[in-house]
């Protein structure tokens, strides 16, 4: 039997998983909320331009949102270009690249694995994003109801989910 | 020279003559803007070959090879493996072939085992139940379970070769697989390439190593400079070497002065207190019968087998100045 796209996928999922940077890329983005808390905390203003910026004090759950809103302009693009850049790149810089092409998988297949792989791994730092935003704003800002950005009322279970 | 070189074989574009070659490469070429790599490179490989692959650092091993596994597309020529074009049909073509060009390398965060684990999902089939039986052939069940970060060239070299045991292949092609293997490892990987050769499988391999190749191969190629200079067995490389002899006479200026003085005399040089000389044998009688006229007495006419160094030498350097290094172009 052929290898096939899983095959691969697979197996990029097991390196990342193996690498100490994987670990600390996710720590970096369930600090950024932290870090964001942090600096609200020590001033009076806000972002109150964002989309949700006025609710930040009134609920902690208007803080995964401005997060990733935050994080979907600037962030993850780039992060997304970095970690697809870097998952064929150091194959070629360790060498491993042409052990990987002289064996039984297409070329279209092992970049395939590669891309999922890159997808999974943003979503990944986007979900540790989301945890930490949730966990430090209930805990700086409490678990109240939201309003939305129609100016509908939710209650906070409902904006939970 | 010591043969013509090879008259441009026909086109491998019928693929019934050579489906039974594990490689037939015709006409190859390669060259990066000026610099020509590899330069109309014709290769046969016949199966239950230890074919070696043989010529000096730079002069175009590795690049040959890498267009033999499809790693490198070249500007003209051809390549078959088992029949199959590696240019086109891949990975098809790389059933039954496998090996590396270079050093190997691996993921050095993942264990020798891991590594293993992950190149046989990657060949499929049931390479990977072989996993256990490649660690104990290459030596490496001991330090299996430690990262590839923390090993020797030596054991990557192992570990190379474990990972290519692993696609059983018909074919194995290796670049210099005794580099930066201590002796015991270097004595250890002949047997084991020796053994292998026995069981069956074609193995092609590229060495700088005059010693390694006369001590393994059945045939060789030699390059140089991107071309190859000979394809053959080893015995008609030996047997189409101009003789040697040594000579000492009585008067060693005026035989050497002499004995230059023949054209049909390859190479002369001063060892010690004795002449070395590539000569016919023919020339050689007359040259004695002249020495003799004119006075000189002959202690010692000593003919000398062709050690396969000499003729490395006369291959990749024409002969000439073989102690100078050669000026990088």
């Amino acid at each position: 039997m052929r290898p096939t796209v899983l095959t691969a996928y697979r197996w990029e999922l097991r390196k990342l998983l193996s690498q100490k940077r994987t670990y600390i890329g996710v720590g970096a983005a369930a600090l950024l909320p932290i870090l964001f808390v942090s600096v609200m905390g020590l001033q009076k203003g806000g972002p109150y331009d964002a989309p949700l910026g006025h609710n930040l004090r009134k609920s902690g759950l208007a803080l995964a949102l401005v997060v990733l809103t935050f994080a979907s302009r600037f962030g993850a693009q780039l992060v997304t270009a970095l970690v697809a850049g870097d998952i064929v790149a150091s194959e070629t810089a360790g060498g491993t690249l042409k052990m990987v092409l002289t064996r039984s998988l297409r070329r279209s297949q092992i970049l395939a694995g590669k891309t999922l792989a890159s997808f999974t791994y943003v979503i990944a730092l986007l979900l540790a994003l989301l945890a930490a935003g949730l966990v430090g704003g209930t805990i700086a800002w409490g678990f109240h109801p939201l309003t939305n950005l129609t100016g509908a009322q939710l209650s906070a279970a409902h904006a939970l989910v | 020279m010591l043969t013509d070189p090879p008259a441009p074989a026909a086109p491998l574009s019928s693929r019934s003559n050579h489906e039974q070659l594990p490689i037939a490469a015709r006409g190859l070429a390669k060259s990066y803007g000026r610099i020509v790599a590899v330069d109309d490179v014709d290769l046969t490989v016949h199966e239950g070959d230890i074919y070696g692959f043989l010529g000096p650092n730079g002069a175009g091993k590795t690049t040959a090879m890498r267009i033999l596994l499809g790693l490198l597309r070249p500007n003209g020529g051809q390549v078959r493996l088992f029949g199959r074009d590696p240019q086109r049909e891949m990975p098809e073509a790389l059933d039954g072939v496998a090996g590396f060009v270079e050093s190997p390398h691996f993921y050095p965060y993942l264990t020798g085992r891991t590594n293993l684990e992950l190149f046989a999902a990657f060949d499929g089939g049931d390479a990977s139940t072989r996993v256990d039986r490649a660690l104990e052939t290459v030596g490496l069940e001991g330090r299996a379970r430690d990262k590839v970060g923390g090993y020797s060239q030596g054991m990557r070299q192992r570990l190379g070769l474990a990972v290519s045991l692993l696609r059983q292949p018909r074919l194995l092609i290796l670049d210099e697989p005794t580099n930066g293997l201590d002796p015991g490892g270097i004595r250890d990987m002949r047997d084991l390439i020796k053994e292998l050769a026995a069981e069956g499988m074609t193995i092609f391999l590229s060495s700088h190593l005059l010693a390694e190749v006369e001590e393994l191969c059945t045939r060789v190629a030699v390059i140089r400079s991107g071309q190859i200079v000979y394809e053959g067995s080893l015995a008609e490389l030996h047997a189409s070497a101009t003789p040697r002899y040594r000579l000492r006479t009585s008067d060693q200026e005026r035989a050497q002065r002499l004995i230059g003085n023949d054209g049909r005399v390859g190479e002369l040089n001063r060892l010690g207190n004795e002449l070395v000389f590539s000569a016919e044998e023919p020339v050689v009688l007359e040259l004695s019968r002249a020495l003799a006229e004119a006075g000189i007495g002959i202690a010692a006419l000593i003919p000398q087998t062709a050690t396969l160094e000499h003729l490395f030498f006369e291959l990749t350097e024409g002969g000439e100045h073989p102690h100078r290094l050669e000026p990088v172009t």
